[in-house]
Formats: C-alpha cells, sequence, structure tokens
C-alpha cells in the first residue's frame, strides 16, 4: 500500500483545522484543546466520580479545596513524541527517532550553545509535525496489513463510530461523550478523504495524520 | 500554507488564560496520560489506558515512578542542570590522533598529521605527509627504512612505509597505520635532535630548555615515558602497544560519551534506588566502564592540562576497552558526587565555573551584579582580590569561598590535588628549584604561587587555592564540594531548590508565592519523611489537585 502524501496531508490539514478551531470555552459541540468536554461543570467528570486520588481530585491530598493555579498545558518534548510515537504505532521501542539536528531545531538543548529546553509550539515545530505525522501514518499502515485485526492500529473492522473511538482513544486517552465531538469530525475528515482517493486506507490516513497533529495528543 | 496560522489554530488557543475554561478534573485515561507523559515520556499504551478507565490508582503512579522511564525523565532533568558536553574539550593530543588516508587504489593507512611535523618533516615547509602506501621495511640491523622526498632538489621530509596493527577498540581486526606513528616503544628519548633531523619538534624543545636551568638535569636527550606529557617530543614515542596511546575521532566521541554517560549514572542509582537525593552530590560511589578506564590510563597523561591524578585515586577496575559493562568501584578522598566526575570537571573546567553551575543548578541562587563596573582606572579596579574589586566585590564575596570548595582539584582537568602529592606550600611539594622533572616543573608553575604579583606577595609558594583566601575559610578547600552541599542540605536550601525545580518540571509553571508558603512545606514534610527520596515528592506533588485538572 502506498498513499499519496500529498493527498493525505492535505486531508490531514483539513482534519487538523476542523479539529482545532471553534473550540472556545463553554461551545456546547467541541472540546477545549485538552481533550475534555467543555460542557461539564467545574466539579462534573464524565464517569460521575469525587475526590479521591482515583482520577480528579476536588482537593489537595487532604480533600480540602487548593485555590491554585493548576498545571499549564505544554507541547510534548521530542523524546515524548518518539516514545509516544512508538506506543500509538505499536512499534517496539526505539523506533522512532527523530534525528539530532532536528531534535536542535525543535527545542532540545545540546548542552553546549543552548542549556534550556524550549516548548515554543512554533510553526516550524508543527510543519514538522506534519511531515513526521506522515511518514509515521504511512509506517502504521503498511504495519497494519501484515498485523492480525486485534493487534491493527488503523486498518480497522466494524461500524464508522467504533473504529473512530477506538483510533481515538488510542491516541489521546479521550473517551466517552468527551470523545462526540471529535468523532463527528473524523468521521467527516475519514469520508472526505475516502471519496477523494481511490487508493485504500486514504481515510485511515487521513483520520491519523489528523490525530497526530492534533492538540489534544501533542499537548497535555 | 500558512503555518503560522496552522500552529496558531492548533497550539495557541490553548495557552492558559487565553479563555480557557475554569479548571475541571481530568478525565482519569486523559489523567493516566499526563501522568505517563510527565514521569516516562511515553503515553500509555491502550491496555494501561482501559485499565484506568474506573480511576487512576496509587498503585499505578508508584508503577510509572519504578519504571526505567522515570529515570529517563530524572536524567534528562539533571542533564538540563549539569549541562553534559565535551565537544570543547581536548581529550586526546592532536599528536596521538588517527587520521585515514585513502590512497588511489583505495587502500586506507592511519597516521597522525601532527607527528608528520614532527618526525617527517625536514624542510621549513609546514608537510602534513602521510607515510607511502607499502609495506614498511627495515635494514639489516632491523632500523626502519625512510625515505626521502624532495621538492625540487630540497628534501622536505622522509617517509616510511605501513604495519599492519590491531588496534585496542577492535580487537581481532587489523589496520595499516603508518610505521612512525605506531611504534610501540615504552619509553623514548626527548628532543633528541639534531635540529636539521626534526626542526618542527626543536621548535616546542627550545621552549622548554628556557626552563632547564630549574630541573635536576637537562630536559633534552632524557629519557621519559611514552605515556606522559612530553611524548610527543620523542621520535621513539609512537601509539605504543595495539595503537593504546591514539584515538580517531569516533573512539574520542566514544569516550566523551561514556564519561558523561558515567556523570548521569550516578543520578540514575540514586533516584532508583531512593537514596537521599543529596548523594548525587557528595557519594564516593562511581562506575567505570572499558572506554573511561582506558581513557585515565593512556589517554589522559598524555594531557598536561587533563592530569589525571595518581590512578589509586579512583581505584580504576581493570577493564578492557572494548568492556562496556559499567562496574562499581568507590573513588577514594574528597570526591561528591557528579560534581568531581570527570565529566563535570572537565565540562566546567575552572573552581568558579564549577561553583556557578552547582550554585544555580542546586541551590537555585543566581549572581546578579549590583550595576556596571566602575573605569579601570580607578585604584579600587586594579585590585587583584575579587572579593575587593569595585564592581566585582558583590558577586565574588559569595563565589571566592564557594569556589575554594574545588580549591583541591585541578583546573582544566580532573585530578584530585591530594595533600600528598599537592601540599599547601610549594617547598613541601618539592617545587623549589631544582625539580624533578619537567612534568613536575609544569605542576609546580601551574598550582603554586611561584612568581607573586606585588598583591600576592603575601602568598608567595602557597597553593593557588589559598591566594586570596580568607584562613577562616580554610575548611572549605579541605571539605571538598561535599561539605557544601552538607551544610546547603542541612539548612533546607538543596531541599527547597529541588521542590521548586520539581514543581516547575511537572506544573510546566514556577510555583506561586501562595503555593511556597502554603504547599511546599506539605511537600518538604513528605520528602523529607521519606529520607528525600525524589519519587515521594514527585508522587506529592502529582497528587495534587492543582494537577489534576484542566490547565
Amino acid at each position: 500500500m502506498k498513499p499519496s502524501i500529498s493527498n493525505m496531508l492535505r486531508f490531514g490539514l483539513g482534519a487538523v483545522l476542523a479539529l482545532a478551531v471553534g473550540t472556545a470555552c463553554g461551545s456546547s459541540d467541541a472540546g477545549n484543546g485538552t481533550g475534555e468536554p467543555a460542557d461539564m461543570g467545574p466539579n462534573e467528570r464524565p464517569d460521575g466520580g469525587g475526590g479521591g486520588i482515583d482520577g480528579g481530585t476536588s482537593g489537595g491530598p487532604d480533600g480540602g479545596p487548593e485555590p491554585f493555579a493548576t498545571k499549564s498545558a505544554r507541547r510534548m518534548s521530542v523524546e515524548q513524541i518518539e516514545r509516544s510515537l512508538d506506543v500509538v504505532g505499536g512499534f517496539p521501542p526505539g523506533s522512532v527517532q527523530i534525528p539530532e539536528s532536528l531534535a536542535l531545531t525543535l527545542g532540545e538543548p545540546d548542552h553546549r550553545s543552548i542549556t534550556e529546553r524550549s516548548f515554543e509550539p512554533s510553526p516550524l515545530f508543527m510543519k514538522f509535525m506534519v511531515d513526521l505525522g506522515g511518514f509515521v501514518c504511512t509506517e502504521i499502515l503498511r504495519a497494519d496489513v501484515d498485523r492480525p485485526l486485534e493487534e491493527r492500529v488503523l486498518l480497522l473492522e466494524g461500524e464508522q463510530d467504533e473504529r473512530l473511538r477506538s483510533i481515538w482513544f488510542r491516541f489521546t486517552g479521550i473517551t466517552g461523550s468527551a470523545a462526540d465531538p471529535y468523532i463527528e469530525r473524523l468521521a467527516r475528515v475519514e469520508e472526505d478523504a475516502s471519496a477523494a482517493s481511490s487508493e485504500p486506507g486514504a481515510g485511515a490516513m487521513a483520520v491519523c495524520l489528523a490525530a497526530i497533529t492534533s492538540p489534544e495528543f501533542l499537548l497535555y | 500554507m500558512h503555518w503560522t496560522f496552522v500552529a496558531m489554530a492548533l497550539l495557541g488557543q490553548t495557552e492558559p488564560g487565553d479563555g480557557m475554561c475554569e479548571a475541571e478534573p481530568l478525565q482519569p485515561t486523559r489523567l493516566l496520560r499526563r501522568l505517563s507523559l510527565d514521569l516516562t515520556n511515553r503515553i500509555p499504551t491502550p491496555a494501561e489506558a482501559e485499565a484506568a478507565l474506573q480511576g487512576v490508582t496509587p498503585g499505578m503512579i508508584d508503577e510509572l515512578l519504578a519504571s526505567e522511564g522515570f529515570l529517563e525523565v530524572m536524567r534528562a532533568h539533571h542533564a538540563d542542570l549539569v549541562w553534559p558536553n565535551l565537544d570543547t574539550v581536548e581529550l586526546v593530543p592532536e599528536s596521538h590522533m588517527l587520521y585515514p588516508n585513502r590512497f588511489a587504489d583505495g587502500t586506507v593507512v592511519y597516521y597522525s598529521a601532527v607527528r608528520s611535523l614532527l618526525v617527517r618533516q625536514v624542510g621549513e615547509t609546514t608537510l602534513y605527509s602521510p607515510c607511502r602506501n607499502e609495506p614498511a621495511s627495515y635494514d639489516a640491523d632491523g632500523n626502519l627504512v625512510l625515505e626521502e622526498v624532495r621538492m625540487g632538489d630540497e628534501v622536505v621530509a622522509y617517509t616510511e612505509g605501513w604495519v599492519e596493527v590491531e588496534p585496542y577498540w577492535a580487537p581481532g581486526t587489523r589496520i595499516k597505520v603508518c610505521a612512525l606513528d605506531a611504534l610501540d616503544a615504552p619509553v623514548g628519548r626527548v628532543c633528541p635532535g639534531p635540529r636539521e633531523r626534526y626542526p618542527f619538534a626543536d621548535s616546542q624543545c627550545r621552549g622548554i630548555r628556557a626552563f632547564e636551568r630549574f630541573l635536576e638535569e637537562p630536559f633534552e636527550g632524557s629519557t621519559i615515558s611514552c605515556n606522559s606529557a612530553f611524548a610527543f617530543l620523542s621520535p621513539d614515542c609512537g601509539c605504543g602497544p595495539n595503537l593504546r596511546n591514539c584515538a580517531t575521532r569516533e573512539v574520542v566521541r566514544d569516550i566523551a560519551s561514556q564519561m558523561l554517560e558515567q556523570q548521569l549514572r550516578i543520578i540514575d542509582r540514586v533516584i532508583r534506588d531512593g537514596e537521599p537525593y543529596e548523594r548525587i552530590l557528595t557519594s564516593n560511589a562511581i562506575e567505570w566502564n572499558g572506554p573511561v578506564v582506558h581513557y585515565l590510563r593512556n589517554h589522559a597523561p598524555l594531557v598536561l592540562d587533563v592530569y589525571q591524578g595518581e590512578e589509586a585515586d579512583w581505584s580504576l577496575p581493570n577493564l578492557d576497552y572494548t568492556d562496556r559493562e559499567w562496574v562499581s568501584a568507590p573513588r577514594t578522598g574528597r570526591h561528591a558526587g557528579i560534581l568531581t566526575s570527570p565529566g563535570f570537571l572537565l565540562r566546567f573546567a575552572t573552581d568558579r565555573m564549577r561553583a556557578h553551575r552547582y550554585y544555580n543548578a542546586f541551590e537555585c541562587s543566581a549572581f546578579t551584579p549590583t550595576g556596571p563596573l566602575p573605569s579601570p582606572f580607578e585604584p579600587c579596579s586594579q585590585n587583584e582580590d575579587l572579593t575587593e574589586r569595585c564592581g566585582c566585590d558583590s558577586c565574588h564575596l559569595t563565589l571566592e569561598p564557594l569556589a575554594s570548595h574545588w580549591g583541591r582539584f585541578i583546573e582544566n582537568g580532573f585530578g584530585e590535588l591530594t595533600e600528598e602529592r599537592f601540599p599547601t606550600t610549594a617547598d613541601a611539594a618539592g617545587c623549589i628549584p631544582p625539580i624533578e622533572s619537567a612534568e613536575r616543573l609544569y605542576r609546580c608553575l601551574r598550582e603554586y604561587e611561584l612568581q607573586p604579583t606585588e598583591q600576592r606577595e603575601p602568598y608567595r609558594g602557597l597553593l593557588n587555592a589559598y591566594v586570596f583566601e580568607d584562613p577562616a575559610d580554610y575548611g572549605f578547600i579541605e571539605g571538598g564540594p561535599a561539605l557544601r552541599v552538607e551544610e546547603a542540605t542541612a539548612s533546607g536550601i538543596v531541599q527547597r531548590c529541588l521542590a521548586e525545580r520539581m514543581w516547575t518540571e511537572f506544573m510546566g509553571r514556577e510555583p506561586t508565592d501562595a503555593e511556597r508558603s502554603t504547599v511546599f512545606p506539605e511537600l518538604l514534610d513528605a520528602f523529607e519523611r521519606s529520607g528525600r527520596d525524589v519519587k515521594a515528592l514527585v508522587r506529592a506533588i502529582v497528587e495534587r489537585d492543582a494537577y489534576r485538572r484542566l490547565p
């Protein structure tokens, strides 16, 4: 299988923008860029849980309220991207390796002239992610062809909603009703890409690109 | 494509405070993702994420903290503090660097470019001439046959053929090396002359001749070890058996990376074993592998400024270059974790640089000048004591006593200046002429105040570390860096700095003043109760509500 990267990138970018735009706080049909449904109240959780260590406490370790600022959103480091793409693609650890010179450009320090790590979400970084996404998604599709069904990442069988939820969960950890707005858009991406290309896997490729370049994947 | 627009659309929108929602708790699977990225550098596998659907358990956090991934995170965090990089350090002298020379027929012969000048060149023209592309030949007496190289009527060099050698970096293989570079004598005559035969070496020898009156015996013509700093001035000394004193670029890169790895392994051990955090900065324990041991034994002695000190100080295990396994062998003396590891000492060449990096990295303190420097012509600006020089004093009043903790570690190298070999005074050190060897003379001139200026006259003959030092601070020199770390730990400075850094690492921002006053006491309490195990501090941070909510 040889998906056309340029076509895929086109649909992937369309999907990226579709996923990214309109995520203002309080919007009822989109997330807020970090994977949580925007229409939940501040103390509500999709699983209905409350305090305690098992997910989303309502206070400090003593259970009381903690009136402080929360963790800041940050983009993944080069190391995190490498290791996470190994996991996403079902590849052995160490498979995805970004060349050292490129890592430097993307904010990794060389500890000689650059000693500070940079997490700036620059345009260069995003261009790199689109290019890397094209490469990695192609490799995942190639590997999927030879994988048993239960080990596949993108070439899944079953209903579209179920397939897309599985892929989105793998990439972002977002599940349940929180995933609804994303699944709706991913479906459009998959359909548009499949309609525009006769190549097998075109829809899956576009979905993969959209997921890899989404803030829900890259930010945490 | 408008990348700026794409990037802004993707990332700019999620900047904190840019219209974001009031902080909401994360879904458990998203919380696990955050924890997994922060603590192991990767997202959870689908199976791990499925297991978190009902919540993230303390056991899951324990597993992440016990993983190899967490060690990698801590290693990267500390690398950003100690800046491991030896790219600008000359680990092996150029005279002992071997470069491949590819002949027209494809034959590759290794040679030393600098030794071409030292032992092949005879004219005034600089000529990096390698040997000839043929096997070396010997006369009836076993002497290497050299042939003239002429430019017109003038003889400009003598060249030889190559020999095949099994290099230490690739046992079982053989490479071709120019015969004059592959010489393996243990000793050689230094600067033997005549000038006409070794004109390039002679210019170097003349520089040393000026100091000959301070030596017990004439330097020129004396016999020296080929495993010593002036070996490059002996035509008899080559790369040694199996080329042990020489290196290629690849070997040097390998040694540098292993030396930095040695430093980071100290961090791995303390964190993995849950030792008190300050042990990273005080422990005598260190591990060695083949490349690092080979370097200390066979390359470091060749560089005057690196100077390895006494081998016994390092308790080097017997390892060959190709032994990649790390072997534990505690150092003796006043060693202090990574702060006196070869990698750190070479990266930060002077005592002040070492102290400055420690002060920034582990005490979270910085030197801030109080204002512009006054005119250099003002009398106060002429003061050689930086703690009293106008404009410098504000920083150096703190920096000088701090730097004195490294006073008994050689600058530009990594040997300890032990009391046995480097007593406090030059006369006790045998640094009063006549001196036993040129190498010792060099060390005396480097380490002792032998030719003081007027302001330094009161310190004549003292080890450099004691010059301008307040006698009340002599204990800092004797105690080494570990003493400073112990004092800073006893007063809680190291712990507060670590908490500040860990908070910034995992919360993605610096703590607020309110957090410092109300949250940090709880974090530090958890840290102390664990015996200062870093994992306990990190756990206390990621269990905070602030960590578990949306930005």
